[in-house]
């Protein structure tokens, strides 16, 4: 003789009615599962049979106790009444929302998540990476402790210009070494600020560097190129009204005839990574948009230079007859676009190929002119290799199709993140409140119960995160040179500062997208067919039990 | 599409259903799903873990009264109609006549 009350009883517990409501219930479903089972008795069935027929009819005893709750008292299942898998009484939902906590423990983790805010970024430098206040305390800490780096960090970035020459000076006081962070104040903006005294005192420390120089032609170019009219005007007449001003035409000489091109990259590099290291932030893409937000030379107005000494120069004086001195002016070109290559910047080393480029063909047909075969065959060989930098340069940019894609995904796990942790923290809240107070609100209850999926969804959106930015998980001490940081981690970082153009104005959008749709999709389908399995192991489970 | 649509059918024609079966006589849980299938044909089945929340449900509105009585040696639980649950019983199967003749308007019309 089966027990169907104590059945009922076991399965509908805790039914958080009045006892004799409760006991009611209780009695009328027990007589449903009696009823059938005679039935099926009755109709030939066995006694295994029988029984399976009639439990058959309540296969979700949780749905049903809520369900029941719901219609006698017209209000939620208190959430710390469920029962159900998602419900707080459970330790795995807990555990779901501990284990995305104990990622952030995790650095590249941390890492990760940085990545949600980089797309929406205007600057490559963001002033929230430090703030104003915590420059101010960094500064007055360096003082007290005569840290010439740290002052110089906060010159770097310090947003107030002011105050960065003011920290930049006293840095500059302490280590002599340090006098390159004066390139920082090389340019006209704010407009109140005058570059001219930190370009002198770069040049002075500097002698032998292009970079100085092509500041010191730059900034007479921003302040030329604010002129009104002068963007109206075409640009050979741009370039010789600019060759013509001896504030542009001495330094843009004395660039192309220094024998270096260093704009401050290894040591800008060394310092943020120190700084950063020493500041315990082990984050690398500090490090790449520092970086990326170092000055470099007007690359316009550098190009600008060299046409004017093929074009104008070297082809006058070729016309003229005046061959030697028609080389000269091309070598001149092509020995600095050799100097500038060395730049780390992808956008440097073009325009140095660029004007490498068009030397070589003013000076090949010259030099066949003159007789000069072997010097000429020696060109045509230099000419061939920058052909094939530009063939590598253009697979590199192919290989940015995986960074793309990584990036793509990265930001897409990101923002489920993003979601589901103020999902979590909303859901966190309400069952605190509920916990504390019951009967609340009948609303907060229903969106507790549901909220409950937020945890788990939380842990596999932050392992899909973790899982698409592993590869590009670095330690800032791991990175020996700038060189090898724009290589491992550049495309990706880059790629994810340039997600807004592509999600909002290319048409193939689509295309880009399928794959990290495809991703999600297999992670919530685990994630369901998880739940499922969890659900219906515990409810077998459960029927063994009684 | 035929689930959801049944499924939607009977979602909304549940309370209906139970008034209407009610209005002859009084009855318990088990009859009434019984009833439900067997009048129609075994269309219409009552999952009863719905049933008796439905139930339930009407009694909170005061539609229906549950009241326990003696049945084969046991008490059973029966369940009548109010006042209420007999004029919303009247409200809802003029809708459901109004409805079901405008439907058989549509659907029984035939291409000349």
């Amino acid at each position: 003789m089966h027990d169907w009350k104590e059945l009922v009883r076991v399965r509908l517990a805790p039914l958080p009615l009045e006892s004799a409501r409760r006991a009611e219930i209780i009695e009328e479903l027990s007589q449903q599962l009696e009823d059938a089972y005679k039935e099926a008795l009755l109709g030939g069935a066995s006694e295994p049979e029988a029984v399976r027929r009639s439990l058959a009819q309540f296969n979700d005893w949780e749905g049903l106790r809520k369900d029941v709750f719901r219609a006698v008292k017209a209000e939620e299942l208190p959430v710390w009444q469920q029962r159900g898998i998602l419900s707080p009484k459970h330790p795995w939902v807990w555990a779901a929302l501990v284990l995305s906590l104990a990622l952030l423990a995790l650095s590249g983790f941390r890492q990760s998540l940085a990545t949600l805010s980089a797309p929406f970024k205007t600057d490559p430098w963001d002033e929230s990476y430090f703030s104003t206040r915590t420059l101010g305390q960094m500064e007055r800490r360096a003082i007290a402790e005569s840290d010439a780096r740290a002052l110089a960090f906060v010159a770097l970035h310090h947003p107030d210009i002011r105050e960065a020459a003011r920290a930049a000076e006293k840095a500059m006081a302490m280590d002599a070494h340090l006098t390159w962070i004066s390139a920082r104040f090389a340019r006209v903006f704010p407009l109140d600020h005058n570059p001219a005294s930190w370009i002198a005192r770069l040049k002075a420390w500097d002698p032998d560097n292009a970079f100085p120089y092509l500041l010191e032609a730059g900034s007479f170019v921003d302040k030329t190129s604010s002129e009104p009219g002068w963007m109206s005007r075409p640009f050979p007449e741009q370039r010789r009204a600019l060759c013509a001003e001896s504030n542009f035409l001495t330094p843009m000489q004395k660039a192309f005839a220094a024998p270096r091109y260093d704009t401050y990259t290894t040591q800008r590099f060394e310092l943020d990574r120190a700084v950063l290291q020493h500041q315990g932030r082990d984050r690398p893409d500090l490090l790449m948009f520092s970086l990326a937000s170092r000055p470099i030379p007007n690359l316009l107005a550098t190009k600008t230079y060299a046409e004017y000494l093929l074009n104008d120069l070297g082809e006058s004086s070729e016309k003229a007859g005046r061959n030697e001195e028609a080389v000269a002016q091309y070598q001149t070109a092509g020995q600095f676009g050799v100097r500038m290559q060395q730049a780390s910047t992808d956008i440097e080393r073009l325009i140095a190929i660029a004007i490498r480029k068009e030397s070589y063909e003013h000076l090949l047909p010259l030099l066949r002119h003159q007789g000069r075969t072997e010097e000429a065959a020696l060109l045509e060989a230099e000419l061939a290799d920058l052909e094939d930098t530009l063939v590598l340069a253009r697979e590199h940019r192919s290989e940015e199709g995986v960074a793309s894609r990584a990036a793509l995904l990265v930001w897409i796990s990101g923002i489920a993140v993003f979601l589901f942790g103020l999902a979590a923290l909303a859901w966190l809240g309400s069952v605190i409140l509920l916990r504390w107070k019951e009967n609340t609100s009948s609303l907060l209850s229903h969106f507790a119960s549901l909220a409950g999926l937020a945890p788990p969804l939380l842990l596999f959106a932050s392992l899909s995160l973790y899982a698409a930015y592993y590869p590009y998980v670095r330690h800032i001490n791991q990175f020996r040179s700038e060189g090898q940081l724009a290589r491992d981690v550049g495309p990706f970082w880059e790629r994810i500062s340039l997600l807004r153009t592509p999600l909002l104005t290319h048409g193939s959008w689509v295309n880009i997208m399928i794959w990290p749709t495809v991703w999600c999709v297999v992670v919530a389908v685990i994630g369901t067919i998880t739940l499922r399995w969890v659900a219906s192991r515990r409810e077998r489970h459960g029927f063994a039990e009684e | 599409m035929g689930t959801i649509l049944d499924r939607e059918l009977k979602k909304g024609n549940a309370e209906l259903l139970i008034l209407a079966l009610l209005e002859e006589k009084a009855r318990h849980g088990y009859e009434i799903g019984k009833l439900i299938a067997e009048r129609s044909e075994g269309v219409v089945r009552f999952h009863v873990a719905s049933l008796y929340p439905l139930l339930y449900r009407l009694e909170h509105r005061g539609w229906v009264k549950g009241e326990w009585e003696p049945l084969g040696g046991r008490r059973r639980r029966f369940y009548r109609l109010t006042a209420t649950g007999r004029k919303t019983l009247r409200t809802q199967r003029a809708r459901w006549r109004e409805f079901s003749s405008a439907m058989n308007r549509i659907v029984e019309v035939r291409c000349a």
